[in-house]
Formats: C-alpha cells, sequence, structure tokens
C-alpha cells in the first residue's frame, strides 16, 4: 500500500482563500498541544476560536478527533498524531511513516473553516496544514524537514506496483 | 535439481507473481462475531440503508449494522459514501468513516485498493459520536466486501 497519485476522481475540496499560520500563531499552537497530556494510543487536539477560548475534542482514536464547534470562530486547531494500533507490524510501519505528514480530512478544517490545522506527528515534529497559491503546503515548524508539497490524495491508499 | 532447490523456486516465484484469483471479500474476527447470540451483549446484525445512516446516525448509534457504499481507501481508514456523485465530490458530510479491520495486512490493503469508487458491504458497530466532519464511523468492522454488482 502506498499514497501514490490520484485514482478516484474526487477533486477535494480547497479553501476559497490562503489559509496561512504565522510565528504568533505557531507558538500560540505549540503552547497549546504542549499543555495537552499526549496519550500513547489516542490523538490529543484542541481548537482554538478567535476569542481565545480552547475547545476540547468530544472524543478521539486512533486516527482522529471530533469536535462540536462553531466553525466560524475557529482560529486554528491542533493535533496529535500516534502510532498506529495495528497489529500488523509491516501496515504500522506504513501508517507510522504516513503519520508524518497531514491524514485523511487534516484538510477538511482549513477548507471548511479557513483555519491553519497544526499537528505533531509520531516522531515529534511540529507542523501544520497551510493553503496558498491554490496549492497545500506543509510547513515544518520543529524537526524533521519534509517536502512541503501535499494533496489530500496523498493519504489514500493505492494499489502498489509488483 | 534437488528437492531443496525445487522448494525455494516455487516459494520466490510465489512470491514475485501476483495474486491470482482476487478476493473480492476480507473477513476479521471481532468481540460480536465470537460471542453467542445468547449473550446478553450481543448485537444482531442488521441491514441498513447509508442515507439512514447519514441522515440519523444517532439512531444507530453502537448498532452492529451492514451498510452498503461507495468505498474510498486511506493509509489508516476507508471512507464510505453514499453516491459515486458523492464520492466525486469528496461531499464529507454525506459519508461515514470506517476503521480498518483490525486483522488485515498488506496483501488485503493492495485487494481493497482495486475497489476503490466502486460499491462495497461493510459490517461493524457504528459510532455516531466519532464524526470528524462524517456522520460517524463505523467500528470493530466484520466483514469489507465488494458488491456482487461491481463483481
Amino acid at each position: 500500500m502506498t499514497a501514490s497519485g490520484a485514482r478516484g476522481a474526487a477533486p477535494d475540496i480547497t479553501p476559497t482563500s490562503d489559509v496561512l499560520g504565522n510565528p504568533d500563531m505557531d507558538s500560540e499552537a505549540e503552547k497549546a498541544i504542549s499543555s495537552i497530556e499526549a496519550h500513547p494510543s489516542k490523538e490529543t487536539a484542541v481548537a482554538v476560536l478567535k476569542d481565545g477560548t480552547h475547545v476540547a475534542p468530544d472524543s478521539c482514536t486512533n486516527d482522529g478527533c471530533t469536535f462540536t464547534v462553531d466553525m466560524a470562530q475557529v482560529k486554528f486547531v491542533v493535533h496529535r498524531h500516534v502510532n498506529s494500533d495495528s497489529s500488523n507490524n509491516r501496515l504500522a510501519r506504513i501508517t507510522n511513516e504516513m503519520r508524518e505528514m497531514p491524514g485523511p480530512g487534516d484538510h477538511l478544517f482549513p477548507s471548511r473553516a479557513s483555519a491553519p490545522n497544526y499537528f505533531e506527528t509520531p516522531s515529534g515534529a511540529f507542523r501544520v496544514l497551510e493553503y496558498t497559491d491554490e496549492a497545500w503546503r506543509v510547513r515544518t515548524i520543529s524537526g524533521d524537514a519534509i517536502p512541503t508539497n501535499w494533496h489530500p490524495r496523498d493519504a489514500r491508499a493505492r494499489v502498489r506496483r509488483r | 535439481m534437488n528437492k531443496i532447490s525445487l522448494i525455494l523456486l516455487v516459494t520466490i516465484s510465489c512470491a514475485l507473481l501476483p495474486r491470482v484469483g482476487a478476493a473480492q471479500s476480507i473477513t476479521c474476527d471481532t468481540l460480536m462475531t465470537n460471542m453467542a447470540p445468547s449473550n446478553i451483549d450481543y448485537k444482531p446484525l442488521r441491514d441498513i440503508s447509508i442515507i439512514s445512516l447519514v441522515a440519523v446516525p444517532d439512531r444507530y448509534h453502537e448498532q452492529r449494522v451492514s451498510v452498503v457504499g461507495v468505498f474510498e481507501l486511506y493509509y489508516d481508514r476507508i471512507s464510505l459514501y453514499v453516491s459515486k456523485d458523492h464520492f466525486n465530490a469528496d461531499e464529507a458530510s454525506s459519508m461515514v468513516w470506517v476503521n480498518l479491520p483490525q486483522c488485515i495486512d498488506l496483501e488485503d490493503m493492495d485487494e481493497m485498493a482495486n475497489w476503490v469508487g466502486k460499491f462495497v458491504r461493510i459490517d461493524g458497530v457504528f459510532n455516531a459520536s466519532m464524526k470528524n466532519f462524517a456522520a460517524g464511523t463505523i467500528e470493530s468492522v466484520e466483514v469489507v466486501e465488494l458488491w456482487h454488482s461491481e463483481r
């Protein structure tokens, strides 16, 4: 299983204008996620509203969190990717590697709330998913640098070349 | 050629060749499949339209459901859309997330990758509270099966 290229026809929704973090937001996001205790097998997250209020998720699993929040008031979200809970070692290893990048659905907060989506990876890197010049961009704030280009289809699994 | 060489050759050949006779169903044991129907915690499997699931997810919270929808595969989860139009539009509010079955391996992922954009049946326990922009999440997945009209 790899994530390469688009096979499905889904165009993926995009924001209507640029969605960008800034140095103040970066440090606010880093502070927000470090104030939440990490869970070994479940994501942790917080949505930060424009008035500074922090909204905790309703629940989280190994691959995501769900919020009840006024989308018009969200300034940014920040979440923590965790190691896969798959019992298959090869699948877990690939999943952990993929979780160094944004995951399935991580583009929805930027698209629907115009809110940058910050995330901490299993290796401890801190990155943000942004949208600028009609393209998605992953900016690394701390930790190992990775390619900045990303597209929601990169999270899809497609047939491996044999 | 001695016997050991022959076994080695056959093993290597099998590993290199694509699998013949593609599977159309992936099945995993779960707590529910191993439970006797007489058990007080047993949940009967109910055939539910994905349209109902998306429209009134709370009605099916924690129920064991069998649902047919259009399949998308990610490296760590599945999404199931109401229709091919919704799949093509990437319309998250008209879909449900589905956890990967716990017993699968990379070969199963390859098999399922052939089903993207097609109708698939999924059996599992629905969690209406785990929305993440969708109607909910099907957890404890027992069956992922290519729908008969897509074979």
